[in-house]
């Protein structure tokens, strides 16, 4: 069987630096345009539903102890 | 003058130029990280996985404080950039966009998930690449970073953007407005 471990690396790169930069490219529009920037948008919103924007804190934060906490099998 | 004044004054002088440039800066850094790590991850034909570099718990130690980090970074903006108001259409537009496009990205990596966690492959042929699930391939990242620098600067790197921008995106500390007297504080309102 063939490992798909640097090509599944690769393309799990490729797809978080993908909406990295498509947010990055929407703000520097927000920018030129003089329109409120996404984070304006987003911040206005969890302003509006705190228990929405803490659950997905939570979210995110268990996402991240699962991928450190724990060690890959044998 | 009270040092807390001094420092929103330093903020409300030196925030929006930051502000600005850092939007302009961001895409291509990005772009030339993103391409550079995924094409090193994918090209390297060494062991995929070396050694046995996790539990890390003081990773987390680095998600909060990229967290907090991220709530106090509104302290940099002047009031005015919380104008009262709906914003223009246009940009309720872009922002759905943003939303959508988020949304269709992650339908495609839990359908990944789904596949890479009932490792259909295996069962399919000898010779198939086996489809891990996704939480492998970033710990075999992390193992990657943690071989070649020890520390695994690049993962400390990404937990502390994505903690960074969440905390000010979903928990910022929003500042009370400048006072009058401050650069960029908003004209007082007439009297009635």
């Amino acid at each position: 069987m063939i490992d798909s471990y640097p090509q599944g690396m690769a393309i799990v790169v490729y797809v978080l630096f993908g909406i990295l930069i498509t947010i990055s490219l929407l703000e520097v529009l927000c920018e030129l345009k003089r329109w409120p920037s996404i984070s304006h948008q987003v911040e206005s919103w969890a302003d509006r539903n705190p228990w929405y924007a803490g659950a997905l804190l939570a979210l995110l934060f268990i996402f991240i102890a699962h991928f450190v906490l724990n060690p890959l099998p044998t | 003058m009270n040092p807390l004044d001094l420092l929103r004054r330093f903020g409300a002088w030196i925030g929006p130029p930051i502000h600005r440039v850092t939007h302009f800066a961001l895409p291509p850094v990005l772009l030339y990280s993103g391409i550079r790590i995924g094409g090193d991850l994918g090209t390297d034909t060494r062991v995929s996985c070396p050694g046995a570099y996790l539990p890390e718990p003081w990773y987390m130690v680095v998600a909060v404080v990229g967290l907090i980090a991220g709530r106090y970074l509104s302290h940099l903006k002047p009031g005015t950039s919380y104008p009262g108001g709906s914003p223009p259409l246009a940009a309720k537009r872009a922002g759905q966009a943003a939303l959508a496009l988020g949304l269709f990205l992650l339908v495609i990596v839990w359908f990944y998930e789904a596949v890479g966690v009932a490792h259909v492959s295996t069962h399919v042929s000898a010779t198939a690449p086996v489809f891990e699930p996704i939480t492998y391939y970033i710990r075999c990242a992390i193992y990657r970073d943690k071989d070649a620098t020890t520390y695994g600067y690049w993962t400390i790197s990404m937990i502390f953007l994505v903690t960074f921008i969440v905390g000010h995106w979903l928990w910022a500390d929003h500042p009370d407005p400048p006072a009058p007297n401050l650069p960029n504080a908003p004209a007082a309102r007439p009297a009635a």
